[in-house]
């Protein structure tokens, strides 16, 4: 009892419990293993947004071979983007890669960066250029928006051609009485500008269907109040006003970028209107497919003529233009469905970003941080504006 | 035996309720530290979860609220696009009107021209407009047209010079399309917001007692605090979070714990701040501290309880034991011990027990021996000094002197001072066998010179007997009795024999006379044999003596023939001179 040697059997004893404290201990302090190379991808939306998805899975497959990707997709929530980022932000990764959900959000997120010192590539939504510049390893690759809504314009006024015939259309006789009241303010504004009314009367060509030389269009917006639905909604309106249109709005739907809310609404609009629409805009891709399933359910288009599509040619046909060209839009456009949509090249924009991630976390061996202009050109990537990469829309129809 | 004692440990009772009480110690620290540490972690987690849910509802709100503004521009927008505004002024007027004064929030909406011109707008605030040149150096006006498509959200700036209106707003800015004379020209809309609604907002969630809501634009500017900012906790959050972007923190301001998150605020390059009260901090974990401390001064009392109650009953019957033992030891009357309790203790007990019959039945023959040489040497000491011979021998002598026979006086007298110098023989009760025969001869010198030749005798010693040692004064009485048996009308003579019989001594001691019968001599015998018997003391006195001296070798017999002789034989073994 006062033995005052070391039992070996205490010291095993408290050897043990110092194990199982550790152990136990450990765990709960112990974090996610450490990854090393992340990069980090932040679509706004993943599989709700099909172009989106396109590009960051794109994006993905380009540098999964030199970095561990995690693609996080933010539910269109800019906190939970916000809690993403923060969240990456502490594992100490190379580059993000941001789409974010609201533009003007980028503001504080390039901030934080910047105190990181953590390169970044937004793509898809623009951030305002002042906020971009001021972190000097921020980035933008996109197409411009407004082109997105030039292009689409152009798109219409090529179909909407004075070819100084009286439309076939026009004897069918869907008529002036798709003149609702809903916008007899419109009419009640141009009706006094009988000049101009007059001479686009008579120059519409065929897809003016009832002659009144005005277009009768739809419009299918993204969130309301989102920047870019703005100004893809906006400059299709003021391209198509530029070139001499006049536009005899119907509806502006806010469907949300999403292709069933698209439909629904559409639903609701051909009831309301029905043979008297002459064009639908839609601002994405899945909205005007959203669109042609509520046509083609209510069966409004015919193959008049038989020759097993739907074209200009067929008298209750109109217009369906979209944005992004996504693999189903082609069959769409095939089809005639879709008479044409302009096409957001994801795969040329995964490419330029993949390329920017290169050089940005050093695996492309320029100099991260005294990167020129000049390297990123020279690595292949078209900067321009100091921080902006751009890649055109192009038409498909 | 006192300095080999080992030096003793504590109690039973004391290591065991330590060693209870030490193992809960040791148990209910470490599941406390465990425990607590993952209460406290999940709380704590669970806590910032909480806050930063509240906080997204919060955002979400807000950014509804925005949406709502942005919502009533655009829609504007549209309908000043079906309008001119020099044929439709007063619609256009109205619109802006209806607007304005359906929003409670609103104060005032107004539209300027690409030359900074209001063209639209409330007419009594008109009046104190700035001059047009201010207007377009104004950065909502310049950010307006220079990003078209965004809606440009500016605090800590009035649209009016002296206005009344004295609570602090903020205001928007955007570029406005409107056709006028039949050209579509580019302006800026100006609303101009109060924070009535911001506030309503924030009091529909709960924050805890000092929870609040801060704006921050993007300069680092307060937009919006839903409590006094002079305040210090808000003041104290305030300039915390105009170091930090966007994210949650937990944050100890004044003692509290507060639970921050900071959000960009959709559509503006503001950021929305939320606070979220935990409350005092440490109060909770002090709470929780006091409860365990009980809880752990509780286990450890019990556990000592336990501990002692446990080795009270494996300690008591040891206690009891021990005790029984100390009384037995201290002399005590009592001879068992009787314990109930656990079985090694009981059979212990029982052990012992047994032991102390054994010494008992030890102690007993031990007393009985001890007595009964007592005994046997008072009645040597008896014998050495038989008074009446002395007295008998001493009147003979008397009577000699009386009668001047002074040979004889001498011849006795010498005798009996030989006879009494081999009796005393310097207190040794060992004597030579020669000695002893001498001291017969002596005897029998002075009885013969008392009784007057009445008596004859012859000795017939086999040398080799001298050489051994004998207890003394053990023929003398036999010589006696024969003397005193054997004596009659007749002389009697005596035949002293001493011979060896292997390692026996043997004496014989042979008188003449009437002899005894068979019956007589088993009659003698077993009253010598037996000591309760009172009779025949001279022979038992002999017998008994041999018998403790020498053991059941030792022996003595009778034999004898009518008429002719009665003789007795004494054996005893052998013994060589023990000391000097």
């Amino acid at each position: 009892m006062m033995n005052r040697r070391f039992n070996p059997k205490y010291v095993l004893l408290a050897l043990v419990f110092v194990l199982v404290l550790g152990a136990v201990l450990g765990s709960i302090f112990v974090k996610k293993s450490f990854k090393g190379d992340m990069v980090y991808i932040f679509p706004y939306l993943f599989e709700e947004d099909p172009f989106i998805q396109n590009l960051s899975t794109s994006l993905s497959e380009k540098l999964s071979n030199d970095y561990n990707i995690s693609i996080q997709g933010a539910q269109n929530s800019q906190v939970i983007q916000s809690e993403q980022i923060q969240e990456a932000m502490s594992s100490d990764p190379l580059v993000l890669c941001i789409n974010p959900v609201d533009r003007l959000g980028s503001y504080s997120i390039i901030n934080a960066l910047r105190k990181r010192d953590i390169p970044v590539i937004f793509f898809n939504r623009q951030p305002l250029t002042r906020d971009l510049a001021l972190w000097r390893k921020a980035y933008y690759v996109g197409a411009p928006a407004e082109q997105a809504g030039r292009l689409q314009a152009e798109l219409l006024a090529e179909l909407f051609v004075c070819d100084g015939t009286v439309s076939a259309k026009h004897a069918v006789g869907v008529g002036s009485v798709a003149h609702t009241k809903g916008v007899s303010a419109v009419g009640a504004a141009t009706a006094t500008d009988t000049e101009f009314a007059g001479q686009r009367k008579a120059c519409l060509g065929a897809q003016d269907k009832n002659g009144d030389g005005k277009i009768q269009i739809i419009f299918f917006k993204g969130e309301q109040s989102h920047q870019d639905a703005e100004v893809r909604f906006s400059t299709v309106v003021s391209s198509l006003a530029e070139m001499g249109y006049e536009l005899d709005i119907l509806a502006i739907e806010t469907a949300n970028w999403q292709r069933n809310l698209a439909a629904s609404q559409m639903q609701n609009l051909i009831i309301k209107y029905g043979k008297s629409i002459e064009a639908v805009v839609a601002s994405n891709d899945a909205m005007a497919l959203g669109a042609i399933s509520a046509i083609k359910s209510a069966g409004l288009f015919r193959d008049d003529n038989r020759d097993g599509k739907m074209s200009s040619a067929d008298a209750s046909w109109f217009p369906v233009v979209g944005v992004d060209g996504l693999p189903e839009s082609d069959y769409a456009i095939e089809t005639g469905y879709l008479y044409a949509t302009v096409h957001n090249n994801a795969e040329k924009q995964a490419e330029y970003i993949a390329r920017l991630v290169h050089i940005l976390s050093g695996k492309a061996g320029y100099p991260v941080n005294s990167l020129s202009e000049d390297d990123i050109r020279q690595a292949g990537v078209p900067l321009e504006e100091r921080r902006f990469v751009w890649v055109d829309y192009e038409k498909r129809k | 035996m006192k300095n080999k004692r080992p030096r003793s440990g504590p109690s039973i009772t004391s290591t065991l309720a330590i060693a209870a009480g030490t193992l809960v110690l040791v148990v209910f620290l470490l599941t406390c530290v465990v425990v607590s540490y993952s209460v406290f972690r999940n709380a704590h987690k669970t806590l910032k979860e909480q806050s930063r849910e509240i906080n997204k509802q919060i955002v979400f709100n807000y950014d509804q609220y925005i949406q709502s503004i942005i919502q009533m521009a655009n829609y504007m927008q549209y309908r000043t696009l079906n309008y001119d505004l020099e044929q439709n002024q007063q619609e256009i007027y109205d619109l802006f009107i209806n607007s304005a004064d359906s929003r409670s929030d609103v104060f005032a909406i107004a539209l300027f021209d690409e030359d900074g011109a209001i063209r639209v707008g409330q007419s009594s605030s008109t009046a104190n407009m700035p001059d047009p040149q201010e207007i377009k150096k104004s950065l909502w006006f310049y950010e307006a047209n220079k990003t078209q498509e965004v809606y440009h959200f500016f605090s800590g700036v009035m649209l009016q010079e002296g206005s009344t209106y004295n609570k602090s707003g903020f205001i928007i800015s955007h570029s406005f399309r409107y056709n006028e004379g039949g050209a579509e020209k580019m302006g800026v809309l100006v609303v101009e917001m109060n924070l009535d609604k911001i506030g309503v907002l924030k009091s529909l969630t709960n924050l805890g007692p000092y929870g609040h809501i801060l704006f921050i634009d993007e300069r680092d500017m307060l937009v919006y605090s839903s409590v006094d900012i002079k305040e210090s906790h808000a003041k104290e959050v305030y300039r915390r979070a105009v170091r930090e972007d966007f994210g949650s923190y937990t944050w100890t301001i004044g003692g509290r714990t507060t639970e921050v998150n900071i959000n960009v605020l959709p559509y503006t390059r503001w950021r929305i701040v939320t606070s979220y009260d935990v409350g005092v901090s440490g109060q909770v974990n002090s709470q929780i501290l006091v409860i365990l401390a009980v809880i752990l001064v509780g286990s450890i009392l019990t556990a000592i309880a336990i501990g002692i109650a446990i080795s009270r009953r494996i300690s008591k019957p040891i206690d009891e034991l021990r005790e029984g033992m100390d009384q037995i030891a201290s002399g005590s009357s009592r001879r068992h011990i009787e314990i109930s309790g656990q079985k090694e203790i009981v059979s212990l007990a029982n052990t012992f027990n047994g032991m102390m019959d054994e010494i008992d039945n030890l102690n007993a023959v031990l007393l009985e021996e001890q007595k009964q040489k007592r005994r046997t040497a008072m009645i040597a000491l008896q014998n050495q000094i038989n008074p009446h011979f002395l007295y008998n021998t001493l009147d003979s002598v008397v009577w000699l002197a009386e009668k001047h026979q002074s040979e004889s006086v001498i011849k006795m007298v010498t005798a009996l001072a030989k006879f009494f110098r081999i009796s005393i023989s310097r207190g040794c009760n060992i004597i030579g066998v020669k000695e002893e025969l001498s001291h017969v001869l002596h005897y029998l010198e002075i009885q013969q010179i008392r009784y007057l030749d009445r008596i004859s005798y012859h000795f017939e010693v086999d040398p080799a007997v001298e050489q051994y040692q004998m207890v003394k004064l053990l023929l003398q009485p036999i010589v006696e009795n024969a003397i005193n048996y054997g004596l009659t009308d007749e002389p009697v003579h005596i035949a002293i024999r001493a011979r060896l019989e292997g390692d026996l001594l043997v004496f014989e001691v042979e008188n003449t006379g009437y002899g005894m019968t068979l019956e007589r001599i088993e009659e003698v015998m077993s009253a010598m044999r037996d000591a309760n018997r009172k009779e025949g003391v001279g022979l038992k006195n002999i017998y008994q003596r041999i018998k403790v001296m020498y053991g059941a070798r030792a022996d003595i017999a009778m034999s004898s023939e009518l008429d002719e002789y009665t003789r007795v034989e004494m054996r005893i073994p052998c013994v060589v001179e023990e000391h000097a």
